[in-house]
């Protein structure tokens, strides 16, 4: 399943993670939506061979993920999911948005 | 992302030029320890360094009139738990949160509420007892983000997210791992001078470049050491100083929140908040002896110089490391920093002021510099992606 963002009602800013107030609009409703790919910014190794990346998506969206299902590099573009088994093929694992407000 | 500085011009109601007479007298540092004895506390630990500021100072806990502490493991306790068992008898009381930047933000206040007359003494101080489990704890838990988007991938600290801020300063200036090495071979140098560095033995930039990856391109000599420790300054009203060697507080300013987690990160709030503290100072970057500047890792400290412009933009930066940073030509992390000295959790931010100070007041033993002015930056409190919370301090020796 894609990640998910947030998206002002009213300017349709995105954000993730979630914000109270619209930085551009200072709207308060916000609806989820779907982010199914996004584009690898940066990635790195760490010592337990996790790759984890930050990946972009339009409206200055930043997700920092786990590359899944195989490797990424700098300029892929790449499926977004919250489900870190969703991993038959390579994919940004973004942990779910939503329960910290 | 291009932050506007704050000016004299957009913040008409303040001064533009320092009116303040506050100082710092005294300052301390409990011995910074990789592993606490067992029966250490949170209290105790920062209760050691504040004992030793306040002797450093001449006064005693009857003398102090204001308190501000910065911990990240006080719970349950808070400001007040920790002033009444200090014997504190107070008329100003402060509980600050912003980690890296908790040192500048409780000096800001600080300074405030002396000059408003609210205090006259105000002991500021911050400290952690961070052994693994505590270590653990607070990097799970950071913030609500952490907790729900860092934590479960899984991450466990914020290695990966400046690893990945490093790749970017790479590409964009073109540094290269030996750039970033030669900054903590410097400082492994300036800790040698430092007895209360965990780490003080040389090292060498085979050393750094060989040491295993933690998270490419970081090794293990770019991320700091948590220790538990904890540091404390004694800031004053002027006429309380009684001819006192003083670091007189020339300028506080703050930036928080100034990018939205959004950009690429190498500039920090230091970028908005450093001309106007410079202004107020009425000295220039060109004229600091001593700058302790926040070194979670090394690609911080060459964003903050710049952004602070002590690297001026457009500068060779890597000739830059070389000639000015591991020639030790200038003083920059002067104790080793934390990357030598240990990073005490919200500790990390005082512990460049107390050295600063100590500079400043000719304490600083086998690593003196001959120091008039200095500046100190705190830079702090990942949101999501990279910090959030910036201040810089300039201070300058007076008697």
């Amino acid at each position: 399943m894609s990640a998910l963002i947030q998206t002002c009602t009213k300017c349709s800013a995105s954000y993730f993670p979630a914000r109270l107030v619209c930085c551009h609009c200072h709207g308060t409703d916000f609806a989820n939506d779907k982010a199914d790919t996004g584009v690898v910014e940066t990635t790195t190794r760490l010592s337990n061979g996790f790759q984890i990346a930050t990946v972009t998506f339009p409206g200055d969206v930043y997700f920092i993920a786990r590359i899944i299902g195989g490797t990424a590099d700098a300029g892929d573009r790449i499926r977004l999911t919250n489900d870190p088994s969703d991993d038959t093929e390579v994919a940004a694992f973004v942990p779910l948005h939503g329960t910290e407000l | 992302m291009q932050f506007l500085p704050l000016t004299a011009d957009n913040n008409t109601e303040r001064e533009s030029k320092s009116v303040m007479a506050v100082s710092i007298i005294g300052a301390g540092e409990s011995p910074y320890t990789r592993h606490p004895q067992a029966g250490t506390t949170t209290s105790r630990t920062i209760a050691d360094a504040i004992g030793r500021a306040l002797k450093d100072a001449g006064l005693t806990p009857g003398d102090v009139d204001g308190f501000a502490v910065s911990s990240f493991t006080l719970d349950p306790d808070h400001a007040i738990d920790l002033a009444w068992k200090m014997g504190f008898e107070l008329s100003w009381l402060m509980q600050d949160t912003n980690g890296g930047a908790s040192a500048g933000n409780m000096l800001q206040h600080a300074v405030h509420a002396i000059t408003a007359g609210d205090a006259s003494v105000i002991v500021v101080a911050a400290g952690d007892l961070m052994d693994n489990a505590a270590f653990a704890k607070l990097v799970a838990k950071y913030n609500s983000a952490t907790e729900n988007h860092l934590t479960p991938l899984p991450l466990a600290g914020p290695n990966a997210l400046f690893a990945m801020l490093t790749s970017r300063q790479m590409e964009k200036y073109g540094l290269v791992r030996e750039d970033y090495g030669r900054i903590a071979v410097a400082q492994r140098q300036w800790a040698a001078g430092n007895p209360g560095a965990v780490y003080r033995t040389p090292l060498t930039l085979d050393n750094y470049l060989g040491a295993p990856m933690v998270a490419d391109p970081l090794g293990r000599f770019d991320c700091v050491p948590p220790v538990t420790g904890a540091d404390a300054v004694v800031v004053v009203a002027d006429e309380r100083a009684d001819g006192k060697r003083k670091a007189k507080i020339l300028s506080v300013t703050a930036s928080y929140n100034a990018d939205n987690q959004v950009g690429d990160g190498l500039q920090t709030g230091l970028r908005k908040c450093a001309p106007l503290a410079w202004e107020r100072a009425g000295v220039s970057p060109e004229d600091i002896d001593v700058i302790s500047v926040y070194d979670d890792y090394p690609a911080m400290v060459v964003a903050q110089l710049m952004d602070i412009g002590v690297l001026a933009d457009g500068a060779d930066i890597a000739e830059f490391i070389d000639t000015q940073i591991h020639s030790r030509a200038l003083a920059i992390n002067t104790s080793g920093g934390q990357l030598s000295a240990g990073q005490a959790g919200s500790a990390g931010g005082m512990h460049g002021l107390v050295e600063a100070v100590q500079q400043l007041r000719g304490q600083a033993g086998d690593r003196q510099v001959q120091a008039k002015t200095a500046a100190v930056s705190g830079y702090g409190m990942v949101l999501y992606r990279h910090g959030s919370c910036a201040n810089l301090t300039v201070l300058e020796a007076a008697q």
